[in-house]
């Protein structure tokens, strides 16, 4: 009974930890397609710090799940295998917040001919992230289950490689923009197509830790 | 009270015993904080107590059977095998009660001509069998646990539930399989000398058990933080296999009646679990103890307690004969 209810803890700890990544990362593609399409500056910094506030609530949730993981009964390779994957969770919520905030530092517009491509790239790492967000929930209820998710996740991310590469090199095509603004392009890019490497590392966490429990 | 002296011997290798065998069944379910240490040691002492009383008796009878002797030579034996032991433990050499002991009887027994070798042979059969039946239980309780643990969908906090859970009945069961064992070591070579004080089987298994709960209790702390975490280097599912090995090698000797060693059964049985899971179970240290424990500890036991009692029986000899009469 006792032990049940350290289960409970732990898993509703998690639960409330990959919601806020989830809304993170969703405050990410929300931001990117209203600037892409207003270029509003104004709007932009709201958006940007709930972004923020979002990856700052996911940071103090990890380290409050730490504390129980260390508190709570668990095996100690358990417990190393949750924390390894905390810290590779929370670099999604680094990395969206980081491309967020890039967006206003570096005062990069958003050309209309490369719109499509740079909302569908943000697109497709969204959808990476939730799927492997789903491969996590899996751990926690059926845990063979997850590799499912993982398969999907790969999928995903080749895709968004492959649009990244795609979009890249219309960028340095490009005839009309300056150099420093396809370098400063280039590194949106890069950055949001990276949540989704960032997916799938997460996927490989989970992958060994449904492997190392399987022999 | 100094009739109870002779047994003195016999408590003080129950005391090490326990602080030693303990953490061979509930080492791991206290490394990873399962159970408490205090809670640990309730349940170790309650189940060693009931298993001494319930099957020790099998094992005391054949220590009883193996060599002849009175009361002296009893007392000789026991004491070598305690001071083979302690000096042993201090040099770092690891060391077996199981071992030690038969070797301390079979010393007295050579001196005095009483050593019935058909119990000896059946005893080092059971010696070498105890760490091999280990390593071949390990392999096959793997695969079945394996098997349970990965065809039912399951959380994987649920799966170390399952684990932790079985950690506990495990360490439970191999406390009753060490009391039914081991209880032999330490008051088994008493067997029969105490009657005319009403001590029989019966209470020198309840007394001997009662010293290894004691060890358990009071000297086993550290020693199962550092076995539990040797043991637990593995994962939760071999430490769970290797606990369960050995209770169930441990008691299936109780049975027979031959006490056998906890920590070389855990070795055979790391072995043999590590090495379905990793394929590298194999650890030439690990199996050097297992080696000196079959050879060496026996034999510095058995030197030592035969020397003690020569020197015995050649005081006695001295004394015996008629003075010399000069011309």
């Amino acid at each position: 009974m006792m032990f049940r209810s350290r289960k409970k803890i732990i898993q509703d700890e998690l639960e409330s930890y990959r919601e806020l990544i989830n809304r993170c990362v969703a405050e990410l593609y929300r931001t990117l397609k209203c600037y892409s399409e207003n270029s509003d500056r104004r709007e932009l910094k709201k958006n940007i710090e709930e972004v923020s506030r979002l990856e700052g609530a996911a940071d103090d949730k990890r380290r409050s799940i730490q504390v129980v993981l260390y508190s709570k009964s668990l095996f100690p390779e358990s417990r190393g295998d949750l924390l390894g994957l905390l810290e590779t969770t929370d670099k999604i919520a680094n990395r969206a917040e980081a491309t967020a905030l890039m967006l206003r530092t570096h005062h990069i517009f958003i050309p209309e001919s490369f719109r499509k491509e740079i909302i569908e790239l943000c697109h497709i790492s969204q959808r990476a992230v939730a799927v492997v967000l789903e491969a996590e929930r899996k751990l926690f209820s059926d845990f063979r289950g997850a590799l499912e998710f993982i398969g999907r996740v790969n999928e995903l991310e080749s895709d968004a490689d492959h649009l990244e590469h795609k979009t890249i090199n219309k960028i340095f095509a490009s005839p009309t923009l300056e150099p420093i603004e396809k370098i400063l392009l280039r590194d949106v890019v890069s950055f949001i197509s990276s949540l989704a490497d960032r997916a799938e590392d997460v996927g490989d966490r989970i992958r060994v830790i449904v492997a190392k429990r399987g022999v | 009270m100094f009739a109870l002296l002779p047994l003195s011997s016999g408590l003080f290798m129950g005391w090490a015993l326990g602080g030693n065998a303990s953490a061979n069944v509930f080492g791991a379910a206290v490394a990873t904080r399962v159970v408490s240490f205090r809670t640990a040691g309730a349940l170790f002492s309650a189940c060693v107590i009931v298993g001494a009383v319930l099957q020790g008796r099998a094992g005391i009878e054949t220590y009883r059977e193996l060599s002849e002797q009175d009361l002296t030579s009893v007392v000789i034996a026991s004491l070598s095998a305690a001071l083979c032991m302690a000096t042993m433990t201090l040099r770092g050499i690891p060391v077996s009660g199981s071992q030690v002991i038969v070797g301390a009887i079979c010393g007295v027994g050579l001196v005095s001509a009483h050593v019935d070798l058909s119990i000896l042979v059946r005893i080092l059969i059971c010696w070498v069998s105890a760490p091999v039946g280990a390593f071949f239980l390990a392999l096959i309780i793997h695969r079945i646990l394996l098997v349970v643990l990965t065809r039912i969908p399951m959380s994987i906090l649920t799966r170390d539930q399952l684990l932790f859970s079985g950690l506990v009945v495990m360490g439970c069961y191999g406390s009753y399989a060490l009391g039914a064992n081991n209880v032999a070591n330490v008051t088994g070579v008493f067997s029969g000398h105490l009657q005319g004080i009403g001590i029989g089987d019966l209470e020198l298994a309840v007394v001997g058990s009662v010293a290894i709960a004691f060890g358990g209790i009071t000297f086993s702390k550290r020693v199962m933080q550092t076995v539990g975490a040797r043991i637990m280097k593995l994962d939760g599912l071999t430490a769970l296999v290797s606990v369960t090995a050995c209770a169930l090698t441990t008691h299936f000797f109780a049975v027979v009646g031959v006490p056998v060693s906890t920590s070389q059964a855990i070795v055979g049985a790391i072995c043999g679990s590590a090495l379905v899971s990793s394929g590298t179970g194999l650890h030439l240290d690990q199996l050097s103890r297992i080696f000196v424990g079959w050879f060496v500890t026996p034999i510095v036991a058995l030197i030592l307690s035969s020397s003690l009692y020569a020197v015995h029986q050649g005081i006695l000899l001295a004394q015996a004969a008629p003075p010399l009469k000069l011309p």
